[in-house]
């Protein structure tokens, strides 16, 4: 139980849990308490005087927005969309960064298939004959790269060299090549051309973009206890290897992935902020923290609770998160 | 050595193909329609049709791809502008070529040399600056571990990361521009002065958020390197405090940095999309947004090319002083 008592004793532990309980709670209750519809305008009682939105009252808690409608009722359901898109866009890409983690780990530095460097210059001349000549010739060297991997020519060819594919290998240069890719771009480019983002779209972006460091960390975990007794006597009882993967190679790096999940969902929420911010997130009127601080940072001189109130709510649960994992990084000392 | 860097090379080439590919393939899958947005709403079918055929939208996405990799880079004459390919970037013989924007009329080239340099500059401002105020911050807080100096460098470190560039942006904003007005709100200015103070606010909003992440590996580093043998021996012998940390800790404690600064300033290099777009900063990634936004197929591919190309020419930098200074890096 000595994890237990190293996460009493965190303080970045405890005030991380207080941070993520207010957020949680306030995702819950928050729409449920609110007096009033996050969409509909008030004009009888948000306008005030001067014909700007009310600031906050005992009617309108946190204030009224730039249409006047209630804050209040908008950030706490603004909560619920940020925190569910959070945590369910980190279960996809923690689930995708483990799986390819744990096999390119496991079987890095296993053999693979060779391919000879007179079959990938011959392929790469295929592709550049195509582009610029036509057809003909890039079948023709099509046709040659298939003939050197045929067993006679292929054993002379050998002392050229060559790439080994084998999974590990694959899956990291997989992994080198999305790095390259200008994501958010991606994003906002699949937005536009739906005319509207969806919550699918945002999480399924999320997932397939978030994964990249959780696969690196996992292969470097599993890397390092793959040669561990346990996973040597499991194999020599003759388990096969995705069971040894599932119930013993994947209940050993538990501690590092939950401190990895608890930090993705602080990323989480922080990219969906930005996606809305950038004008790229769900659509209004669905009510969204980056978008309102979008909305708000025009009006910080006449109405700054429509600036301030999403900005707190942003850092506070970003850091709520943030600091959970640190504490959980320490006491699991993972 | 020339092995080493031969297949770093072919390897940087295939990144840079393969990124161009899955770019290309997922716009033109996608259900939007650029010579709707050239056209107008109001267009009417004819037009739009007309537009279609003239901008090739009408061929089938293989003989655009191929078409595309065959302008991207081809030989040509080497005068300036010659017919035919003005929308040419030219090394003598070597042309590059990404076509015309939809929108703007003009070679994407040449709008991307326009935005590259405004980029290049505020990506190497705020690398400057998160370089130096992680690694002052960082080696403070390692000399002054456990005590309350360090509690705060790491706590303020843990906010500074746990927050969005925009939020940053605008408090900077906030305070230094709208409140003391030292500084420009946005934009870029007019002469090479008014540039040059229009570049401090998103430099620092940058460099704020990266120094947190500095901040932390540093100090990470400088306590091991401090534990280290070395360490003590320079303290026996006489070497001051000062001494010690600077010039044997902090130089060995450094080699790691160098390689994060090398690949930030890759990533940065391809436009920091959000902190231009606070700061209306006319570089290449506001200039992907406007893309995005306006279906201009042309631009958004050169911008995901440029991105790419920094990305991957940064690691093999990176890649290539690490094999200079480390041989055995070179035999793996």
């Amino acid at each position: 139980m000595a994890v237990t008592r190293r996460l009493k004793r965190s303080v970045s532990f405890r005030v991380g849990l207080v941070l993520v309980a207010l957020l949680v709670a306030f995702a819950v209750l928050g729409p449920v308490v609110a007096p009033r519809d996050p969409f509909t305008s008030d004009f009888a009682r948000a306008v005030s005087p001067d014909e700007m939105p009310v600031g906050p009252t005992r009617d309108f808690w946190l204030g009224a927005d730039l249409i006047y409608r209630d804050q209040f009722a908008r950030l706490a359901l603004g909560a619920r969309y940020s925190l569910v898109i959070g945590v369910v866009a980190t279960l996809l890409a923690t689930s995708l960064g483990a799986l390819v983690g744990v096999v390119a780990g496991y079987y890095e530095g296993a053999r693979g298939v060779r391919v000879g460097r007179a079959t990938v210059v011959a392929l790469a001349a295929a592709f550049v004959a195509w582009i610029y000549v036509g057809n003909a010739p890039a079948i023709a060297l099509a046709a040659v790269a298939i003939a050197s991997t045929l067993p006679p020519i292929a054993k002379r060819a050998e002392r050229l060299g060559g790439v080994e594919l084998d999974a590990d290998g694959v899956l990291m240069r997989a992994v080198d090549v999305l790095l390259a890719f200008p994501f958010l771009l991606l994003v906002m480019a699949i937005g536009a051309a739906f005319e509207r983002t969806s919550p699918a779209t945002i999480l399924f972006v999320l997932g397939v973009t978030g994964w990249l460091g959780t696969a690196r960390v996992v292969r470097a975990k599993v890397m390092q206890i793959r040669h561990l007794e346990f996973v040597t006597a499991a194999r020599s009882l003759g388990q096969s290897t995705p069971r040894i993967l599932l119930r013993h190679v994947l209940p050993n790096i538990s501690g590092p992935l939950v401190v990895i999940a608890t930090v993705s969902v602080a990323q989480m929420i922080l990219a969906e902020s930005v996606l809305s911010y950038l004008g790229a997130g769900m659509e209004p009127p669905t009510p969204t923290w980056g978008h309102m601080l979008f909305e708000g940072q025009d009006a910080y001189t006449g109405a700054p609770w429509l600036l301030w109130a999403p900005a707190a709510l942003i850092l506070a649960s970003v850091l709520g998160f943030n600091l959970l994992g640190e504490g959980l990084r320490d006491a699991l000392d993972a | 050595m020339t092995r080493f860097v031969a297949q770093r090379l072919a390897w940087a080439i295939f990144v840079v193909w393969a990124t161009a590919s899955i770019a290309f393939v997922t716009s033109s899958v996608l259900p939007s329609d650029p010579a709707r947005m050239v056209a107008g709403p109001q267009a009417r079918p004819e037009d739009v049709a007309r537009i279609r055929v003239q901008l090739g939208l009408d061929q089938p996405v293989w003989v655009r791809y191929r078409l595309f990799f065959r302008r991207l880079v081809h030989l040509g004459p080497a005068a300036e502008k010659a017919k035919d390919h003005e929308t040419c970037g030219t090394l003598a013989w070597v042309h590059v070529d990404l076509g015309k924007s939809y929108q703007q009329r003009r070679g994407v080239v040449a709008i991307l040399a326009d935005r590259l340099p405004r980029t290049a500059s505020l990506a190497l401002a705020a690398v400057l600056v998160q370089a130096a105020i992680g690694v002052a911050s960082g080696t403070f807080a390692a000399t002054r571990r456990g005590r309350p100096a360090d509690h705060l460098a790491v706590a303020a470190s843990l906010v500074g990361v746990s927050a969005p560039t925009y939020l940053i942006g605008l408090l900077l904003q906030y305070v230094l521009a709208h409140r003391l007005r030292v500084l420009p709100l946005d934009g870029f200015g007019q002469t090479p002065l008014e540039h040059a103070q229009s570049l401090v606010l998103p430099a620092l909003t940058l460099g704020i958020f990266g120094a947190s992440y500095y901040t932390r590996l540093v100090r990470d580093e400088m306590i091991t390197e401090l534990r280290k043998d070395y360490v003590r021996t320079a303290r026996a012998k006489g070497v001051s405090r000062v001494g010690v940390v600077v010039r044997h800790a902090l130089r060995n404690a450094l080699v790691p940095i160098v390689t994060v600064i090398g690949l930030d300033l890759g990533a940065l290099l391809g436009g920091a999309i959000v902190t231009e777009q606070v700061f209306r900063w006319p570089g290449l990634g506001s200039l992907s947004v406007t893309a995005v936004l306006d279906r201009d197929g042309p631009v958004i591919m050169g911008c995901v090319i440029v991105t790419a190309v920094a990305v991957v020419t940064l690691s093999l930098v990176v890649d290539l002083a690490y094999a200079a200074l480390d041989p055995r890096v070179r035999k793996r």
